[in-house]
């Protein structure tokens, strides 16, 4: 039986968590502009891809090495969530700690949205919220700040999952 | 590196000899193209006397049939042939097989007597004789590779195959085995409805978001691409691998066996023969209100496009619905998109284009033929990559790939809709104290847990060091090829002990094997 190993904070070295940004060209940052960020990824698949190396096998060989981690990358960078990830792991912060207040707080907010006292649109807002306080969190390079807007940012994310969705199977 | 390789309309010396051929492996039909350096075109498979006894329009769709008569296989317009006379000594749509177990739906919904074998796994059984899909599918890859290279003059054996966008990474593999049995140096593996648009693209100059609508004989795809420039980028693609013009016609065979009253249950043979006549009223439909359908066992009756609008109506909605999911998933609207490419036999059945064009709220394309483009568009890839080309395809894996963890958990590791080639790296650790060995159950699919997701392969890390539950690190890296297809790889940091597994491909034909069997056809 095989566990995922989530938690631990050596599962990704340092020079791994950076070597994304590195491949855009960009320093560990949070704010990435996503249009800016598509527009630099097929710049580098057209760059990288290795039928342009269709005459020169061992170049072919090393651009689909090189073209396959800039995939890695992007898909690291894309996602809000994971690329908030590797920023703990470089300060050495993943797991993040848990705010035993924020817990509380977290707690209430998903009895009132399961109770209906609390509307789908107020925990979108609340979610826009914490996300701008993570992103400028991250600016100000405010760590605690920081992980306090992940917790937050993440939970009202999971009250918004429907059931349904996360059950999703397809038939085949 | 520059883009482009080639200056578009320079010649090179070599533009007329054809290197790389383009191969549409389809349920219904298949076809050979090849592109010069000038102009794609498709070549004659049939011989003259097999159109004439066929009476053919065309010279290029080989039937995908394989026959077996008295110890002998045969395929293509030979089996086609068979299938007038003995339909069922004639096997169809062996390609809904590809990749197959016995035990899936696929398998328990073929119209066929199959075996599940010790070592083979699942096979066709012709009269005792045992086939795996695999070989079948070399035996008619053999054909074409023959009949292409007699119409040519010269042998070729560079190509490109096409797949459907949604075969999983088990029927990919048995399709690339098939082809390299057959003789076949596979340059790559392309999904069908994104070779239908780089025919568009290229051979009719369209830029812009398209949709590629693509409902062949066994399989439905939607596919999104946007092309800009020469780059062909694929952006979503979903579908259903048992879902095409085969379900009508069954659809209009069950209906049939409502209305007509039957004294005695027809034979096998007799059903066989009123499926073909159906299948072929179906298609006559497309030109015609409606077709006499003769039967062997009961009065002959008529069939109308209104009939056949209702067997196609559940079809075509699920088809729509697969195709609403990935516009919806990569938050497309209709209207967002320039056009609509029709590809596929089956997207022929009266009434459906109009459906289509109904849910895109605009015309669809069509100026060149749904059966062809396929294979057009598989040649044109082929040529640009043995001799370079002024376009680039930038393809996604559909499916998501994952592992097993605890609880019969699965873990993606590479998720839908990936851009192709890439790789994933993800550390695994152990469950209880002094493990010795760590199974590594690589799954593909949507779902979250392992009953809902296709098993693709398993294997064991054995010799784990003593240590504790948690202790060990286990790295595991999925690489996805440029073909979609899969090499697993663990490893155990502590020792530094690797195994390594790609996925298998299923039992197949050696191309002599296959020659001796074909020497009928």
């Amino acid at each position: 039986m095989m566990r995922k190993n989530d938690s631990l904070n050596e599962n990704v070295g340092l020079q791994d968590s950076q070597k994304p940004f590195q491949l855009f060209g960009l320093e560990p940052t949070f704010d990435i502009d996503e249009t800016w960020l598509e527009d630099q990824f097929l710049k580098r698949q057209i760059e990288l891809h290795p039928d342009q190396f269709y005459q020169e096998p061992a170049a072919q060989k090393e651009a689909e090495t090189s073209f396959a981690e800039v995939v890695q990358a992007y898909e690291t960078l894309k996602n809000p969530k994971s690329r908030a990830r590797l920023l703990f792991q470089q300060k050495g912060l993943w797991p993040v700690p848990h705010d035993p207040d924020v817990l509380d707080e977290l707690l209430e907010i998903e009895e009132d949205y399961a109770k209906g006292t609390l509307s789908a649109n107020d925990v979108a807002e609340r979610t826009h919220e914490a996300f701008d306080a993570l992103t400028e969190a991250f600016a100000e390079d405010d760590l605690h700040a920081a992980g306090t807007a992940f917790m937050v940012w993440n939970a009202l994310i999971r009250i918004q999952t429907p059931k349904a969705q996360e059950q999703q199977t397809l038939s085949h | 590196m520059a883009l482009s390789i080639q200056e578009p309309g320079s010649s090179t010396p070599s533009a007329s000899k054809i290197l790389a051929l383009g191969i549409d492996l389809g349920t219904t039909h298949s076809l050979v193209a090849a592109f010069d350096g000038h102009k794609t075109r498709l070549l004659p498979l049939c011989t003259p006397t097999e159109q004439e006894a066929l009476q053919l329009k065309a010279r290029f769709l080989m039937p995908s049939l394989v026959g077996h008569k008295d110890g002998q296989f045969c395929a293509g317009f030979k089996a086609r042939l068979l299938q007038q006379q003995e339909p069922h000594k004639v096997a169809h749509s062996i390609k809904r097989l590809m990749g197959a177990s016995f035990d899936d739906e696929a398998a328990r919904t073929y119209p066929w007597p199959l075996k599940d074998d010790a070592t083979q796994g699942l096979c066709l059984d012709f009269d005792g004789t045992l086939q795996t899909p695999t070989a079948l599918a070399t035996l008619l890859l053999t054909l074409l590779k023959q009949r292409a290279e007699t119409a040519l003059g010269y042998t070729v054996s560079k190509a490109v195959i096409t797949t459907p966008a949604y075969f999983d990474e088990r029927a990919r593999t048995a399709t690339r085995k098939a082809a390299e049995d057959a003789g076949f140096d596979v340059l790559r593996l392309i999904s069908e409805p994104t070779a239908a648009a780089l025919a568009y693209g290229l051979d009719e100059g369209l830029e812009g978001l398209y949709g590629v609508y693509d409902l062949g004989g066994g399989t439905f795809d939607f596919s999104l691409l946007s092309m800009q420039k020469g780059v062909f980028n694929v952006q979503g693609t979903g579908g259903d691998t048992l879902l095409g013009g085969d379900d009508i016609d069954k659809a209009l065979y069950q209906q049939t066996q409502q209305s007509v009253q039957n004294a005695n249950t027809p034979t096998r043979a007799q059903q066989n023969a009123l499926r073909l006549r159906l299948k072929a009223a179906k298609e006559a439909l497309f030109e015609q209100e409606e077709v006499t359908v003769e039967a062997d066992d009961a009065p002959a009756f008529v069939l109308s496009r209104k009939v056949l609008q209702q067997c196609a109506a559940p079809l075509i909605t699920q088809t729509l619905q697969l195709t609403k999911d990935v516009l919806d998933e990569a938050r497309v609207d209709t209207k967002a998109l320039q056009g609509i490419i029709l590809v596929g036999g089956a997207t022929r059945t009266f009434g459906l284009r109009q459906k289509v064009e109904s849910f895109f709220k605009q015309p669809t394309l069509s100026s060149l033929d749904a059966d062809h483009v396929v294979a057009m568009g598989a040649a044109r890839q082929a040529h640009a990559l043995v001799c370079g080309g002024n376009h680039l395809l930038l393809d996604i894996t559909p499916l998501t790939l994952g592992l097993e963890t605890m609880g019969g958990a699965v873990e993606p590791l590479i998720k839908r809709n990936t851009r192709i080639p890439t790789r994933a790296t993800q550390t695994f650790t152990t469950a209880q104290n002094n493990q010795k060995a760590l199974r590594i159950h690589v799954l593909q699919g949507e779902g979250k847990t392992v009953d809902t997701c296709r098993s693709l392969a398993h294997f064991d890390l054995c010799d784990l060091p003593p240590l504790d539950a948690g202790q060990a690190r286990i790295k595991v890296t999925f690489a996805l090829d440029r073909d979609g297809l899969l090499t697993v790889s663990a490893e155990e940091k502590t020792t530094g002990r690797t195994q390594k597994v790609a996925i298998k491909p299923s039992y197949g034909l050696s191309l002599d094997m296959a020659k001796k069997l074909l020497t009928a056809s």
